[in-house]
């Protein structure tokens, strides 16, 4: 059985995804954040203890794991596909209408739609 | 809008219809547009930029304009793509569309899709589905961007309708390639909405029903069943079917899978997309884009998966040919035939136990553990991205966690450890086997060779992405409860230690053996975690440093107490109000499944229909289902008339209905079979009981809404106390996030930090006991030198 393991997956860098105030520095994604408010940390560390495996998990962290997944997916393939085209580095220097191009470029690469940045 | 705005705006709506006429230059236009954007403090950010950017980029891709979109864009706008120039502006009279986008300086650039042609063929319609789409009444919007709107019969059923025509992200093409999608995907045994399309003087609409009290799919209660579609939904390319609600629960806990308008050759907003035969990476996207839906997942199911998608290739092929859809009928072929790339992808493994053994380069030990200076830690911090100190902690890059590696790298704790053969490897776990590990490595990021040839062989070394327990390299310690395990090669696969690495890589993935140095430094988790905790630099009075973080924790507590009542509030009222409306949402579940599991079209050795008989099914398990939900079941002759506590819509089903010439249904030749009275009596159930719960579930909670708001305003008053402590505990030190010490002071409550603080305290590896709850503990590796690894791994 190859069931996802709870600190294989919850304990890495989504982690800075749910909780989080603004989860990209890249992408301006759209929804309530943070996704899970500090308050949630400790029991959110707690039940990495508790649990092995995600559906263990409360639904309340289950859903959060879910939209940081959505986030960090869309986020890191950004943020590697602007390495691919070496313009990871220089991102940050770029005006917003630079940015929105390339950002619409590879929404488009990917199927992906505007609404896959509203997160819900 | 005031009236200053609106005269700006009229003047440089004249300048752009000017512009269009050729009576005045783009200079004046663009300099009009910067006026309007000044004198009316327009929001020019990233969000403005990105909506131009889809617009023109739509533009030139022939897509039809959103309204909304176009309706946002400022006349004069300017952007460049591909070196072309282009400015929105006013078009010629006349035209379809006020305003678009025009070139400025052509490339020849430029191409138009052609739309889709719209089936000429009405499909019989299900007597269930209304003859005329003009008596629908429209209820309300179904959401989402192609203007599905929901609309009621006069039966007062209810359906989501999509037009061809009903806003910029549709079109007809799309609605039929939903519609076929629905076919195939009833045909693959995947549950969709009933559903029917209509030609409606030219413009293709489908209605599909709509089903009340549906919900989002949990993880860990829906996603298993979820993904027993996942090849299908490859095959189908269909890649958001997990997300933006396109998949949701029914009551009785079916998946149905509403809204395939992302499927095929369209992507969910009507653009067309690539569709072809390369399922293999159709597959790689759905995982990387599905990672907790796909987790659920073993080689296994997905082998089986394929199997079932082959068997059903002949008949999915056939139907989509004999509906006209020949091209499309090709390529689903090649891409069912091509599924035995993904059963090769799934079986990849190689042995590594040939490649040599190269000398190692250390740092002396002086080197290696001395304290570090706070001008190399600067240095490194100033050198990692990341907004804030948090960003700068958790970020990762080709090594795993950033500042951990080139921390290592610092002390020369990267370098790589000491590989022997698998006999040197036991003679020295028979010395000592204290310190004993397994690692298992998964194949989900890359292959398992690649990630055992990485921690055993190259000098770069990956830390790691996953830190439950503070950043760096995981693994099993070959204990129980803290007791050491003896084994020897015979036997060591019988321990828990092993299989719970077995379990993290995963079919398909590998175990390394290990074992850390006699004289490698480890901490203890709690004592490492302990150490953090008094960390305080800079503080003016450590112990009210400490009281306050003792404040805020209780405060945590009590918030976390709040959010349990408004939690259990809500599954309390849901349970009231179904009981006050006789429904019962189990005996629901059970009647959808039992109806489902019949094959209605099964025959006998004679060729005669094996049906359970009116008497057994309608007289029997059908009065049973209305009786549980507080209904009536008249029996006459030949008939059952039912009844519903909170309808004065009856049901009646007799035997020629159920059991007559007529009564066995196809959607097409090669779809399952269904029974159109039990059909009938399902949709009766669901429109005049089960939706009627639901709405009253809503209205009654709606109703309620003072008393969450109370909760909630006890809550929000919490969480600003907390805030204002946070503050308090900011004042009592003098630590900003602008050094790497100060950044996880300020972090202290993320796990993962605790690695990076142990490795710059120059600990080699930090030891948790009964990790996750295990009998084993965890080693969380920072000196990789200070590993013994043996050159032959276990393949899972």
């Amino acid at each position: 059985m190859s069931e996802i393991i709870l600190s294989q997956f919850a304990a890495g860098t989504i982690v800075g995804y749910i909780f989080a105030d603004k989860p990209s520095q890249y992408i301006p994604f759209k929804g309530n954040f943070p996704i899970l408010p500090k308050w949630r940390l400790e029991e959110y560390n707690e039940n990495l203890d508790k649990f092995q495996t995600i559906p263990q998990c409360p639904d309340w962290m289950q859903e959060a794991l879910v939209k940081g997944e959505r986030v960090r997916s869309i986020d890191e393939g950004f943020q590697n596909w602007l390495r691919k085209h070496n313009k990871l580095n220089d991102f940050k220097k770029f005006n917003n209408d630079e940015k929105a191009t390339l950002l619409v470029r590879y929404l488009d690469e990917n199927c992906l739609d505007l609404s896959s940045l509203q997160i819900n | 809008m005031d009236k200053k705005a609106v005269d700006i705006r009229e003047a440089l709506e004249t300048v752009a219809l000017e512009f269009s006429r050729g009576n005045c230059s783009l200079d004046l236009l663009v300099k009009a547009c910067e006026s309007y954007k000044i004198k009316t403090r327009f929001d020019d950010g990233i969000d403005y930029q990105i909506i131009v950017a889809k617009s023109c980029y739509d533009h030139i891709h022939g897509i039809p304009s959103d309204p909304e979109i176009e309706k946002a864009i400022v006349p004069g706008t300017t952007k460049v793509i591909d070196g072309v120039m282009y400015v929105y502006s006013a078009t010629a009279p006349g035209s379809k569309d006020p305003y678009g986008w025009h070139v400025v300086r052509k490339v020849g650039k430029g191409k138009t899709l052609d739309d889709a042609q719209i089936s000429k063929k009405q499909a019989q319609v299900n007597q269930l589905f209304p003859n005329d789409l003009s008596a629908l009444k429209v209820i309300g919007a179904a959401g989402g961007s192609t203007g599905a709107k929901i609309v009621e019969d006069v039966q007062g059923n209810r359906y989501v309708m999509k037009r061809g025509d009903a806003s910029g992200n549709t079109n007809n093409g799309h609605v039929q390639n939903e519609y076929l999608a629905n076919q195939v995907y009833n045909m693959l045994g995947f549950k969709v909405p009933d559903f029917e399309l209509y030609d409606d003087n030219g413009t293709a609409v489908m209605l599909s029903r709509f089903i009340p009290g549906c919900r989002k799919p949990i993880p860990g209660k829906d996603y298993k069943a979820m993904v027993q579609g996942f090849i299908a939904d490859t095959v189908m390319a269909n890649w958001d079917v997990y997300q933006n609600d396109n998949c949701l629960v029914d009551y009785s806990g079916n998946i149905i899978r509403v809204d395939n308008g992302g499927s095929l050759e369209y992507r969910a907003q009507g653009k067309k997309k690539t569709y072809d035969e390369d399922v293999l990476k159709s597959f790689v996207g759905m995982i990387q884009y599905n990672q907790v839906a796909y987790s659920n997942l073993n080689n296994s199911d997905l082998l089986n998966q394929i199997r079932h998608l082959r068997s059903r290739k002949n008949d999915v092929v056939e139907y989509l040919k004999q509906s006209g859809n020949t091209v499309l009928a090709d390529i689903i072929g090649k891409r069912i035939d091509n599924l035995k790339d993904i059963e090769k992808y799934l079986q990849n493994q190689r042995a590594i136990k040939d490649i040599p053994i190269l000398p190692r380069k250390l740092k002396s030990k002086k080197e290696m553990y001395r304290a570090l200076t706070a001008d190399e830690l600067k240095k490194i911090y100033d050198a990692n991205p990341g907004s804030n100190g948090y960003g700068k902690l958790l970020n990762t890059g080709k090594n795993g966690w950033e500042l951990l590696s080139q921390v290592c790298q610092l002390r020369g704790f990267d370098a790589r450890p000491k590989v022997v053969t698998e006999d040197e490897y036991w003679k020295l776990v028979a010395a000592n086997p204290d310190r004993q590990f397994y690692r298992g490595l998964d194949k989900n990021y890359v292959n398992a060779d690649t990630a055992v040839k990485s921690l055993l062989f190259e000098d770069d070394c990956f830390y790691g992405t996953q830190a439950a327990y503070g950043e760096g390299i995981y693994a099993h310690r070959n204990d129980n409860s803290g007791k050491i395990n003896r084994n020897d090669r015979t036997n060591y696969k019988k321990e828990s230690s092993w299989e719970h690495a077995k379990r993290y890589a995963k079919t398909g993935g590998a175990i390394v053996k290990g074992l850390i140095e006699d004289d490698a430094k480890i901490v203890k988790f709690d004592d490492i975690r302990a150490e953090l905790q008094r960390f305080t630099p800079g503080a003016k009075d450590p112990d009210e440093v400490r009281k306050i973080q003792g404040e805020i924790a209780k405060i945590d507590a009590k918030i976390a107490n709040i959010q349990s009542q408004i939690d259990n509030f809500d599954i309390n009222l849901k349970a009231a109000v179904f009981a006050k409306m006789h429904f019962d949402e189990s005996a629901a579940a059970d009647m959808s499944q039992t109806v489902n599991d019949i094959d209605w079209g099964k025959v006998d050795a004679f060729g005669e229909r094996d049906i359970p008989t009116f008497n057994d099914f309608v007289v029997g398990k059908m009065s049973d289902w209305v009786r549980a939900q507080g209904g009536k079941a008249t029996v006459g002759k030949g008939m059952v008339t039912f009844e519903l506590p909170n309808s004065d819509e009856k049901c009646v089903v007799n035997i020629y209905q159920y059991n007559g010439q007529f009564s066995i249904l196809q959607k097409n030749p090669f779809a399952p079979a269904y029974n159109g009275a039990v059909n009938r009596f399902m949709n009766w159930m669901e429109t005049n009981h089960v939706a009627k719960a639901y709405e009253a579930y809503k209205e009654e909670r709606d109703s309620k809404g003072d008393k969450i708001d109370a909760l909630n305003k006890q809550k929000s008053d919490a969480q600003d106390e907390r805030r204002k402590k946070e503050v308090e505990l900011a004042d009592s030190t003098n630590v900003g996030e602008s050094t790497m010490l100060g950044a996880i002071y300020k972090n202290k409550g993320y796990r993962q930090v605790l690695g990076l603080f142990a490795a710059i305290k120059g600990y080699d590896a930090i030891e948790v006991k009964n990790g996750n709850g295990e009998a084993n503990s965890f080693y969380v590796i920072l000196n990789r030198s200070k590993l013994i690894v043996s050159n032959s791994v276990d393949y899972v």
